[in-house]
């Protein structure tokens, strides 16, 4: 074991965490902006992902730092990595996304492209439109349930200057969360943090609204043969233990020789895919299987034998399975800066545990039976066939 | 100044151990014809059969089927070289038939998704295109996974096992590895026929003549890759055809390569094809821009110190050194001269030439397009 120091503080309404890793070699930071394409205006889709490019595109001091970034339904995250000697320059980099800022107008228009064609290859993989399909169904009225629903139209109607009031709207340190992780000394971190933000123009427009998106229109996944698919929307919890005991419901159901995959050998089957997909208080895991007879006997299993074992005395030993694979997952993830800095982003957004593999005992058995239990009663069962998704009654 | 606000600090306690290696001396091109995918099978009943035994249960894994190696990464708080001896003593060299069964369902279903996957179809075109073969065939299909399922498998299995070493960074045990198959260059076009879907180009450089360590390759890759190498500003900011490109150097021990490559939409390839053979041109014709590699030297250095983090970085420098090549730290530090020696010598052009593989919708335009690259 190594012991690193983590600083958590605000710094000018930005949320900061900064964690110390002596052994680390290089520095990872990710900036999450608590806005996705949940919130593009209705006729405008395509706003959120456009800005993220933008926001890419002109990032100070890019020639040292390396970028990637990630629109979501509710937030758009951003990660950099740097050698340890560049952390200034990593920390200008993510932190440059906050605030409107204009930019050329020709960037306008290639980023626009880009964005299309990424929007194209991603609609060319149906079997990634499989769990948005799914959550099209099961939640539209909910985060998770919304689709990009970017065309040339609506994309072709945001300027520059929306551009500037979207990130004049949400790009803002207020809910924003950044976590760095670097061999380097916490302390400079956060005052590297607190000289860039003073860079940050403040909002002209101070009102930030909700997000006024239509319910999702469902829709099929044309190119994608038949599958059996199960959807479970995870509990929206709140406490520190009970997102300890959803991680662990969500290990021992979905885990890699959880009780999914152990339900799949009974019957004969093994299952082809699994997704979640991140919501901003709960998130949608969905698992697909090949079509076959043995889907009835795997439903039966799932919705009404497994509840009952978990529910009557039998879970405790898959609970602490779960907490075994859980408990190597997490320390395995933290063995690269990367992996421990998404995870502190969750933590620091209230959607996930505090990170210490030594509390995960800390999380009773029957609070997470409890909370398996409620997702598989409420999950629901569907099945492509010929490119359409329908529901299967259980 | 930091103390002034609200700050909590804390302590986390993180587990810091190394990976542990076991590596089987055959790989897929070892497979026969007739029963192709027996390796990955091999491998798919191991992995099976460990995770399954109560000595390394639960450890986290990564496998690498290549060609004529079997690799296994594992990692766990407690991960040993005697609990993996220990598993592996208790595996079963005559697996169930039943088992098998369900492995190579699951092997096809894999190899069903990675058909789907076009960036994996496009570099497996580009390499069979510069090399030969059909890496695709690595986990064979219903005919070769029932032939692999035979009796030569229990044969092979415990062949592997008998030759298997364990890889251990901590301690630096574990023979050298045998030199990695060159290959023979082959430098011919593929193309993929995905109607409906957009398209991918991608070109493979022999770069071994002209460009000897990879420490140069990987800068000059840099120097085209990512959001503002060359390749990205002239496809995609500057001419708005594409919607990504890649630069990649093979570092794998076997003549050095460049793989550049771009998806775009299909009506916009007579362009993009232009465009990229400009952009070829000017790394021949000009002067490599002296900031540009400076930045893409920074880069190098910045990739390898991340490889290093990943929880297998320590093992696959490992391997790497086992191998006969040069740790990633000394690539990362050779990286400072690469501007120097890139400057000296020609650069895409050689004798030899260019491999060239097309993914998308193919009409009868499409193969003199393509070949226009060459």
């Amino acid at each position: 074991m190594s012991r690193s120091t983590v600083l958590e503080t605000v710094v000018g309404g930005l949320t900061v965490v900064a964690v110390q890793v002596p052994h680390f070699r290089s520095c990872v930071g990710v900036l999450s902006v608590p806005v996705g394409y949940g919130a593009d205006p209705a006729g405008q889709e395509g706003t959120a992902h456009l800005t993220e490019h933008i926001c890419v595109a002109t990032a100070a001091s890019r020639e040292r730092v390396q970028m990637a970034a990630r629109t979501e339904v509710s937030a758009t995250r951003y990660s950099a990595r740097a050698t340890p000697g560049s952390s200034a320059a990593l920390i200008a980099a993510l932190t440059s996304t906050l605030g409107a800022r204009p930019y050329p107008a020709e960037l306008h228009e290639t980023e626009r492209r880009a964005v299309l064609t990424e929007n194209a290859r991603v609609r060319d993989q149906p079997q990634l439109q499989i769990a948005p399909a799914v959550a099209a169904r099961v939640a539209p009225t909910l985060d998770l349930g919304l689709r990009d629903t970017t065309t040339e139209t609506s994309i072709g109607a945001v300027t520059p200057s929306d551009i500037v009031d979207f990130r004049q709207r949400w790009y803002r340190p207020e809910g924003s969360v950044l976590c760095l992780v670097s061999p380097n000394d916490p302390d400079k971190l956060i005052a590297e943090v607190e000289a860039e933000l003073a860079a940050v123009p403040p909002p002209t427009d101070p009102e930030r609204a909700p997000g006024s998106r239509a319910p999702a229109e469902p829709f099929d996944v044309p190119g994608w043969s038949d599958c059996f698919i199960w959807a479970a929307t995870t509990p929206a919890v709140t406490t520190p233990a009970d997102l300890l005991a959803r991680q662990l419901a969500t290990e021992l159901l979905t885990g890699r020789a959880g009780l999914l995959d152990e339900e799949s050998s009974a019957v004969g089957t093994r299952s082809t895919g699994f997704a979640t997909l991140p919501g901003r208080h709960a998130d949608l895991l969905v698992t697909a299987w090949p079509s076959g007879p043995h889907c009835e006997s795997l439903a039966d299993g799932l919705r009404d034998r497994l509840p009952d074992v978990l529910s009557n005395g039998g879970g405790a030993a898959a609970v602490g399975r779960a907490r075994a694979r859980l408990r190597t997952r997490i320390a395995f993830e933290q063995q690269s800066p990367g992996g421990l800095a998404s995870m502190l982003v969750r933590y620091a957004l209230g959607q996930g545990a505090w990170p210490d593999i030594r509390e995960i005992d800390a999380a009773a058995d029957d609070r997470v039976v409890e909370l398996a239990v409620r997702m598989l009663r409420e999950a629901s069962f569907w099945r492509i066939a010929d490119s359409r998704l329908g529901e299967v009654a259980v | 100044m930091v103390n002034a606000r609200t700050t909590r600090r804390r302590e986390l306690e993180l587990p810091h151990a190394p990976a542990l290696g076991w590596d089987l001396p055959e790989g897929h091109a070892d497979d026969p014809p007739e029963a192709v995918g027996r390796a990955a099978l091999v491998a798919r009943y191991l992995a099976h059969a460990l995770a399954r035994d109560p000595a390394t249960a639960g450890w986290m894994r990564r496998h690498r089927l290549t060609e004529h190696a079997s690799q296994f990464s594992f990692w766990s708080p407690d991960a040993r070289g005697e609990r993996l001896a220990e598993a592996v003593s208790r595996i079963d060299p005559e697996p169930a038939s039943a088992l098998l069964q369900s492995l190579a369902a699951a092997q096809l279903a894999q190899a069903r998704n990675q058909r789907a996957n076009p960036v994996v179809t496009m570099f497996r075109a580009v390499e069979t295109a510069a090399w030969g073969g059909s890496p695709e065939e690595a986990l064979g299909d219903q005919e070769t996974l029932a032939n692999a399922r035979g009796a030569e498998l229990g044969n092979c299995l415990r062949r592997c096992l008998a030759r298997a070493r364990q890889i251990d960074p901590s301690t630096g045990t574990a023979p050298p590895a045998p030199a990695p198959d060159p290959g023979s260059w082959r430098g011919e076009m593929v193309l993929v026929d995905r109607p409906g879907e957009q398209c991918r180009v991608v070109l493979q450089f022999r770069l071994t003549e002209v460009i000897e360590d990879a420490a140069s390759a990987a800068v000059l890759a840099q120097l085209l890759d990512g959001s503002d190498g060359l390749l990205y500003r002239r496809l995609r900011t500057e001419a708005g055809l594409v919607y990504g490109t890649v630069a990649v150097a093979r570092d794998d021990g076997r003549p050095q390569t460049l793989t550049i490559g771009a998806s775009l939409l299909r009506e916009r390839l007579p362009a993009t094809i232009d465009a990229i053979r400009r952009c070829v041109d000017e790394i021949d014709d000009g002067e490599l821009p002296a900031e540009a590699l400076g930045v893409a030297v920074g880069r190098v250095v910045d990739r390898v110190l991340t490889k290093l983090d990943e929880p297998f970085g320590a093992l696959d420098d490992h391997r790497r050194r086992l191998n006969g090549q040069h740790s990633v730290a000394v690539v990362a530090e050779k990286a400072s001269a690469a501007p120097d020696q890139l400057a000296r010598v020609p650069r895409l052009s050689s004798r030899h030439r260019p491999a060239v593989a097309y993914i998308g919708p193919v009409d009868e335009t499409v193969p003199e397009l393509i070949g226009r690259m060459r």
